[in-house]
This record gives C-alpha cells, sequence and structure tokens, in this order.
C-alpha cells in the first residue's frame, strides 16, 4: 500500500513540475535557514573547542553597580578588585579563573601591522578550558605568581610568525614588552567567547597594578565544577553573597551589585532580555521567543503549502471521488494524501540540509567568523529531520482531512 | 442482486427543499441488463447513485445480495463498493497522473492483494476491453472512446457483481457509442455481468433486456 502511495505521489510530482518546484523551493529554503541557525546556536551552546567543558563551568562577566536609590550606576565587566575580594571567596567551586576578555594588540613584523588578539590570564584558565597544545604547554601557578614574561600564541600566530619551525622559546614583542613563547595551541572559533585569542600571557605581566584598586574593569571569571548538577549551587552561593555578604568599599558610594554566574544559554539570555538590576538571566523568557519564532517560521511556509494542497487537492476532486467510489476509505485518501506530503517535504528537507551545508561552508571559508567550524553533526540532522517531518505532516493532514469528508458524488461532480 | 424498497430522496438547499425521488420500488436481479431513461433532471443518476451507495437516501431500504444497508459509515460501505459495483462515469473520470494500467489497477489497491497479482489482473481486463497495447500510455493519450474503455477496465478488474453506467455513451459520437454498447453487451453475455445503465438514447436502451423509465422523480411504469 505504503508503496503505491509513493509511487502515486511520485507520478503527482512528476506531472505537475511546477507545483513541485514552487514546493521544493520553499521548504528547502525554509530548512536550510532553520537548519543553519541551529547549526549556529549549536555551535555556540555546544563548543568543540577548548569549551567543550562548558557542561562543568559557568561564566561570570557582568556586574552591575549601583547605590541603594540607583542614581548612579556602572554596568559592564568586572574589576579585579570586585574578583578578589568577594568571588575568590566562593566555596562552592572547585576552580576558580580569571581572564582579562580578549582586546586587541598589534604585532609589528617586518613593519607590517598584525592586529591580534590577545587575553590574560591566570593558571586556573588552563585546567578548565581544553586547549590542544601542538607544542610546548601552558604557564602554571609558579610563573603567575612570578610574572614571568612567557605566553601561548595559537596555530596560525605561530606559523605567520616562524613558518614551519618550532615557536617554542622564541620571543614576541608587543605593547613594549618582551614574552617568552613556551606552547603553542590549535586555532579557536571566535564563536568560544571566553577561550578565543590569539595570544595568552599571565595577568600578572599587566604593565601597570593599578588594575589591583578597581571594581569595575574588563576581567571575567569562569566558575567550574566536575559535577555538572553542582552548577546551580554555586549561582545560588554567588546571589546569596552578593545579597548578604558583599564587600564594595567603593568611592563612589555604590553598595549594591548585580550579577551572575551563567552557562552559555543563559548568557544569551541575559543579554537578550535580562534588565541590569537583575540576578536572573531570563532564560524562560529566551526559550519562549525562540519558540515562537521557530513556529512562525515554520508556520508561514507550511500555511502556504497547506494553501497549495488544499487547491490541488480540490483539482484533483475527481480523483478522490473516484477512489471513492471504488472503495477507498477516508483514512486511506488521508493516508495517500498525508504521504504524499510528507514524500515532498522530505524531498525539499534533503535539499535543504544540502544547501545549508554548502552554505554554512561557505560561511566558515569566509572567515567571517574566525576559525568557526559548523558542523552537521548528528544531533543538528536529527533537529532538521524532525523539523522535516513535523512541516510534512501539518501540511499534508489539513487537506487531507478536508478531502477526505467529500462526499463521492460532489467530489465527482468537481468538489463543491 | 439488488432490491431498492421506498426510497425517497430530497435535496435540501437553503430554503428550497427539492424532491429528487419519491417511493422507488426496483428490483435488479442477477445476470439482468438494465437501462434507465428518463428527461434530464428527472432523478435517473440519483437513482443510480443510490445504487451504487455513493448517496444516500433520505428514507427506504436497499438491499445489496439480500444485506440490508443499515448504515453509511466510512468503514461500512467503502469495502462493500469496491468488492461488490464497478462505476462507469459519462465523464470517464481517469485519474490523468496515473498511466493507463495504474489506473486500472486502482480499484484493486484497496484489497488485500500482492502487486504481481493485481498487474496480472488489469492486464486481463484491459485485454478484454481491447487496450493491451495501450498499458503504459497517458490517459490523455488516448481517444474518448478508448479511454471508456479504460474506465470499462477498471469497472471490471475486480470482478464485481453489479456494473453501474451512468451515461457511458454521453460523451462520445455514435460510432464509439456503439463500440462501448457493444463491449457491455458483450460483458453481460459472456461474463454474465449484470449491469444497470442511465441512458437517455432510445436506441441504446432497446439493447438492454430491460427498460425502466424514470419521470419526476418516480417510476413511470
Amino acid at each position: 500500500m505504503l508503496y503505491n502511495y509513493v509511487l502515486t505521489a511520485w507520478k503527482v510530482f512528476l506531472r505537475r513540475k511546477f507545483f513541485t518546484f514552487i514546493n521544493l523551493f520553499g521548504i528547502s529554503l525554509t530548512l536550510a535557514v532553520l537548519m543553519i541557525a541551529t547549526s549556529m546556536v549549536e555551535g555556540y551552546l555546544y563548543p568543540k573547542g577548548p569549551e567543550k567543558t562548558s557542561a562543568n563551568y559557568k561564566v561570570i562577566d557582568r556586574l552591575t553597580l549601583t547605590n541603594e536609590k540607583h542614581t548612579s550606576t556602572y554596568g559592564g565587566r568586572l574589576g579585579f578588585k570586585f574578583i578578589k575580594e568577594n568571588i575568590w571567596r566562593l566555596t562552592s567551586p572547585e576552580i576558580i579563573s580569571l581572564n582579562s576578555g580578549a582586546s586587541s594588540v598589534a604585532l609589528y613584523q617586518n613593519n607590517q601591522k598584525m592586529p591580534k588578539s590577545f587575553r590574560r590570564t591566570d593558571a586556573n584558565y588552563w585546567k578548565i578550558l581544553d586547549f590542544k597544545f601542538i607544542e610546548g604547554r601552558a604557564f602554571d601557578h609558579g610563573e603567575v605568581e612570578q610574572g614571568q614574561f612567557v605566553a601561548v600564541i595559537n596555530q596560525k600566530l605561530a606559523t605567520e610568525l616562524f613558518g614551519q619551525s618550532s615557536a617554542i622559546g622564541k620571543s614576541l614583542d608587543f605593547n613594549n614588552q618582551r614574552f617568552q613563547i613556551i606552547g603553542v595551541t590549535e586555532n579557536v572559533s571566535e564563536i568560544e567567547r571566553n577561550a578565543t585569542a590569539d595570544i595568552w600571557t599571565p595577568y600578572t605581566t599587566m604593565p601597570s597594578t593599578s588594575y589591583q584598586q578597581d571594581y569595575q574593569g574588563s576581567w571575567e571569571v569562569i566558575v567550574y565544577h566536575s559535577d555538572p548538577s553542582m552548577l546551580d549551587e554555586i549561582q545560588k552561593e554567588y546571589i546569596n553573597m552578593l545579597k548578604n555578604d558583599l564587600v564594595l568599599d567603593h568611592q563612589d558610594g555604590m553598595s549594591v551589585a548585580y550579577s551572575g554566574a551563567f552557562n552559555k544559554f543563559e548568557n544569551i539570555a541575559y543579554q537578550a532580555f535580562s534588565d541590569e538590576y537583575s540576578y536572573q538571566s531570563g532564560t524562560k523568557t529566551l526559550a519562549t521567543v525562540l519558540i515562537v519564532l521557530v513556529v512562525v517560521f515554520m508556520l508561514l511556509p507550511s500555511i502556504n503549502m497547506i494553501n497549495l494542497n488544499v487547491s490541488r487537492i480540490m483539482e484533483r476532486s475527481s480523483e478522490i471521488g473516484v477512489r471513492k467510489a471504488f472503495g477507498a476509505s477516508a483514512s486511506q485518501l488521508v493516508a495517500q494524501f498525508i504521504v504524499e506530503s510528507i514524500l515532498i517535504t522530505l524531498v525539499g528537507g534533503l535539499i535543504g540540509i544540502l544547501i545549508s551545508v554548502f552554505l554554512l561552508n561557505l560561511i566558515e571559508q569566509s572567515g567571517l567568523i574566525a576559525f568557526a567550524e559548523f558542523g552537521m553533526n548528528l544531533r543538528v540532522l536529527f533537529i532538521g529531520f524532525v523539523l522535516i517531518l513535523v512541516f510534512g505532516f501539518i501540511s499534508g493532514a489539513y487537506p487531507a482531512l478536508k478531502m477526505s469528508r467529500l462526499n463521492p458524488v460532489s467530489a465527482l461532480k468537481g468538489g463543491e | 442482486m439488488l432490491k431498492l424498497s421506498n426510497i425517497s430522496k430530497t435535496f435540501q438547499t437553503d430554503k428550497i427543499e427539492t424532491i429528487a425521488l419519491s417511493e422507488i420500488n426496483m428490483q435488479v436481479d442477477k445476470g439482468e441488463f438494465v437501462s434507465i431513461m428518463g428527461p434530464s433532471g428527472c432523478g435517473k443518476s440519483t437513482l443510480l447513485n443510490i445504487m451504487g451507495l455513493l448517496d444516500q437516501p433520505t428514507e427506504g431500504q436497499i438491499e445489496v445480495d439480500s444485506n440490508v444497508i443499515s448504515s453509511y459509515k466510512d468503514k461500512d460501505i467503502t469495502g462493500l463498493r469496491n468488492k461488490k459495483i464497478g462505476f462507469i462515469f459519462q465523464s470517464f473520470h481517469l485519474i490523468p497522473d496515473l498511466r493507463v494500467i495504474d489506473n486500472v489497477e486502482l480499484p484493486l489497491l484497496y484489497r488485500k492483494m500482492s502487486a504481481k497479482q493485481r498487474r496480472e489482473l488489469a492486464q486481463e481486463a484491459l485485454e478484454k476491453v481491447g487496450l493491451k497495447a495501450r498499458t503504459q500510455h497517458y490517459p490523455t493519450q488516448l481517444s474518448g472512446g478508448q479511454q471508456q474503455r479504460v474506465a470499462i477496465a477498471r469497472a471490471i478488474v475486480g470482478k464485481p457483481e453489479l456494473l453501474l453506467a451512468d451515461e457511458p455513451t454521453g460523451n462520445l459520437d455514435s460510432h464509439m457509442g456503439d463500440e462501448i454498447m457493444q463491449l457491455l453487451e458483450n460483458l453481460h453475455q459472456q461474463d454474465k455481468a449484470t449491469i444497470v445503465m442511465v441512458t437517455h438514447d432510445e436506441e441504446m436502451a432497446k439493447r438492454t433486456e430491460r427498460t425502466i423509465r424514470v419521470f419526476d422523480g418516480q417510476l413511470v411504469h
């Protein structure tokens, strides 16, 4: 039976090329866009580089300092003093790491200016994030404590500066400081916001120590626990500390701090929806908005396809009448038309997947997002496949139901 | 074979109630070739649709093979239609997207049957209507008479006990109409098919064994 449905569907598609083309075009484009979006979100939420340990950590990189009446407010990243006096007192994280965030710096080689991104970190940073070293190693606690001028660079920079020869032991000059290279890591995608950089050095090599007196700054903190379920505990402890046990001796009279330890998803939600006087990330709002967006995005072409299907099926009302007269039951007809619809979505979906693979490749090659890799992994494919089936079912079910209720006599007359 | 008792049919539109059939009593016996005649709009097609279980009478009772039809629910009558009745329509109603052979196989799709068996029966039916050579064509590639012969092959492929033909020659010129009529006569004589045919052509009606005349929704004797 199914074979016959498929066969009929195939013949109908071939005989109505224009309709088939319009349908395929709509479906494949919609799915391609959804797949690309999914793949990008996937790339952010489930990194493949050093941040692949992201299930085990949360990031604190936002801080709002204000007074009781909110008349004076600072909103931005964290100052070193705030971290030292508050975050370092947290007991629930197994590892706490800080880094300066990525900033840009100019390197010169043969009088050519090379803009590079640069990050100062502690030694814990290398324990939490899973960097793959091509040669050499990361800097350790001792080197950070002593403020040694050592640096880790990525593979691209190593090749640019030293070609095929080893970078280890070579020196690197920038910002009027000279660093000795001790390690080379793989390139890190820009999507991995807490890991990406071209150069990493100990934070203690800052030219001045004035940063140690600031509650505001450009720092970010990563809090780690080997048991992911403990991460919420860390967030709770942190918020509790901010509310009840805050150390803040601010010159401008700021006495209240809002901040939070967020994972990747919470981070998007926080950026999109949370207000600055909140400890919450607003994930529920984000999830709702995302679901609504996807539904609307799927619904529009679905409605379009329902419309196309209804008029096409009405064209085929004589066929429906004949099938009914010769013994097709309503459920068999519904099955037939849903199979047709799912089949065309399936073909459209496969084309959509091919288009998205092609476009993602194009985005990767373009260098729009440095070192980005958007794989079509099984999860993305699975999501895409589910989307396709849902799409096919929605767009086939309504017209199928509508026409299966036709009385055979009126169907044979042309379906009033 | 088929018995109609006190069959009435009224159509309800917004305000007007149209009586299409009233108090019809008739019977078709096994192996008969019966024609139904009457002016257009007299209700003869409605009568045929009711015989074919395509339409539900407002009142009255139908018996097919001594089975009283008590329910017009989809699942109760689709099987009956499939096994007992074959339809031939004035405008053929072939499915343009399907080849001749697939059109003929259509009634068998709704039976438990292997694809091979379906194909064999369809070929047999096409042979009977003299279109063995056209199995791979599409309906639009055939003449009107050929299309109607495909439709007849479709109607007989499942070996139904009753063939219902609604003006089978109405869309054809007299030569082709004659061919179709001969085909129906052969089916009747050689295969002992029971046939009920609606027509408004006196010549065609004369060639059947018995003619039922309908006027204004009633049988005329």
